[in-house]
């Protein structure tokens, strides 16, 4: 069911926010079957599902061909951020993206909330609700294993002194932004959403006692636009089987 | 806490419908024979999340990326539930059974000991393998003497019906599809048919303790027999060939009749010699080893 109704500029709003939640999905998938232990197998599984429905949701209130569109694009025409494009493949890296996306995502779920878009508001009231489980599941097994070696202290404090100013790029504003903002499609801008993050952010590194040298910085403008190192390689990764017979079922 | 005086009395017990629980004091040959049996297929169940692992990336739609995953985790999740009725046995705890799996001290299923080389294989493998899993493990649900193993069966079992069933209607779509299509599952059902045939076990011995014991309700030679009577047909229905020259339905019967199965690739994996088995396991132990800070640090199994 696509949305004809909304402009170009909300759509380019909603595309951003979609192609996020199929870059977490599709990175959280890959540690089925490696992640530390069965339980977290099965829990990063299922949050990896959740952001692929969450990317499927919004990709179809644009288009009618949904994977045709969230794979075949050129790579210059998704508007993820740099922070959701990097492969992580160690594992502190990987839970400490979970826990700064879904801070983040939650922000951006509630501001759909009481969109212009109903089809929209119902599918954040949906999103949310998966999202309060994420954010329980990653502040529980930090603030667990943060205290619980000094070894996995100085793994993770490092990799949050690495990804927080990269998490910054989740509000790196699209050109649509105005026009979503305008219309009531959502409720909060990107640096309003920046400034709500931040503060969520720290509100964690206090609880668990951290100190980290760290300022948060206007995102780069341009992040949504251009693709990380590696994107191609990725793309190519995602494309590898439809690449056989682009024209056919699979 | 049930007791018995002697093997006898508990073959009684057994030919009567008993059913034995974890904290019954089993005779020691029925304990370390089903946990032996349990272990196995706990790490036959991991394992083949492994192996399926490997091509998730590259599912060509959002939807089956989702379904794929949904599959695996599902395996995942049946190892979890195995290792825990395992661990229950007291014989070896959780970390002792991954640790001896990762060290190449205990055996998975021979078809796990392959590499899945392309999105076909993925399909082969829902088709096949598990449809050969799901009727070995119907098989073992049926009579189960074991308590905790029969209950958690009865989920695998109802899970491994839909992964069989979404193997068929993958392979229908390949069959149904392009030439492209159709070429590369024929090429994957020449890698897997004969693991997935072998996949039952050589002939049951006359004196199998687990059909003894009702952990088996079948002999090996006639699950494999009934498994190649119903997807010899239906891949030839497809327009597909089995990859076995001497394969011929037999005039009286009507029977579907193979070659003589070649058991050396089976005993292959048994010492973990099978084509992909050097690289799973080192994948394996190279994740399990760059995650112990993270066990150790919340005090978790593996």
């Amino acid at each position: 069911m696509t949305l004809v109704s909304i402009d170009d500029g909300a759509r380019e709003y909603l595309l951003a926010l979609a192609d996020d939640e199929h870059m977490m999905g599709s990175h959280l998938a890959w540690w089925i079957g490696i992640a530390p232990f069965l339980e977290e197998d099965l829990s990063l599984c299922s949050i990896a599902q959740d952001e692929l429905g969450h990317a499927i949701a919004v990709y179809e209130l644009l288009v009618d061909d949904v994977d045709h569109f969230a794979l075949r694009r050129q790579p210059s025409e998704y508007r993820s951020c740099s922070f959701v494009e990097m492969a992580l493949p160690q594992w502190e890296d990987t839970l400490i993206r979970h826990w700064l996306y879904d801070v983040g995502e939650q922000i951006r779920w509630n501001a759909l909330v009481d969109s212009s878009v109903p089809e929209l508001s119902s599918i954040a009231q949906r999103a949310l609700a998966e999202e309060s489980f994420h954010r329980s599941h990653s502040t529980l097994l930090l603030r667990r294993s943060l205290s619980g070696s000094e070894e996995a202290r100085q793994r993770l404090v490092s990799s949050m002194e690495s990804l927080l100013p990269q998490s910054m790029t989740m509000w790196s504003p699209v050109t649509g932004e105005v026009a979503a903002l305008a219309g009531g499609v959502t409720s909060l801008s990107s640096s309003d959403a920046e400034t709500a993050y931040s503060e969520a952010v720290q509100a964690d590194l206090n609880e668990w006692g951290i100190s980290l040298n760290w300022a948060p910085t206007s995102a780069p403008h341009n992040d949504r636009v251009d693709r990380v190192e590696g994107f191609d390689e990725f793309h190519a990764s995602l494309n590898l089987v439809l690449d056989l017979d682009p024209d056919t079922e699979w | 806490m049930r007791t018995w005086a002697d093997l006898d009395e508990f073959q009684a017990f057994l030919d009567d419908g008993g059913m034995v629980e974890a904290d019954d004091d089993m005779p020691e040959e029925y304990r370390h024979e089903v946990f032996r049996f349990i272990e196995f297929h706990a790490n036959s169940e991991l394992m083949g999340g492994l192996t399926e692992r490997d091509w998730i990336p590259h599912s060509p739609g959002l939807r089956l990326k989702q379904i794929f995953l949904a599959k695996t985790q599902d395996e995942i999740g049946h190892a979890h539930l195995l290792f825990m009725v395992a661990a229950d046995m007291g014989v070896k705890t959780r970390d002792e059974m991954m640790n001896d799996l990762l060290a190449g001290k205990t055996r998975f299923h021979n078809v796990f000991h392959y590499r899945a080389e392309t999105w076909a294989d993925q399909i082969a493998i829902a088709f096949l393998v598990d449809a050969a899993a799901f009727a070995s493990q119907r098989a073992v649900f049926a009579k189960c003497t074991y308590g905790p193993y029969k209950r958690i069966l009865r989920r695998i079992v109802g899970e491994e019906g839909f992964h069989m069933r979404h193997g068929e209607e993958m392979l229908l779509k390949m069959a149904s599809g392009s030439q492209v299509q159709r070429d590369l599952f024929q090429a994957a059902l020449e890698r897997w048919w004969w693991p997935a045939v072998q996949l039952f076990g050589p002939d049951s011995p006359p004196d199998d303790p687990l059909l003894k014991w009702y952990i088996k309700s079948e002999r090996n030679e006639v699950l494999r027999h009934a498994y190649v009577q119903k997807y010899v047909p239906l891949l030839h229905g497809y327009g597909f060939t089995v990859p076995d020259d001497g394969l011929h339905q037999d005039p009286d019967t009507g029977e579907w009749m193979m070659s003589e199965i070649d058991w050396a690739p089976l005993k292959a994996t048994f010492s973990n010699a099978g084509p992909d088995s050097a690289r799973r396991l080192a994948n394996a132990v190279r994740n399990h080893a760059e995650s112990a800070w993270f066990r150790e640090s919340i005090g978790v199994s593996a």
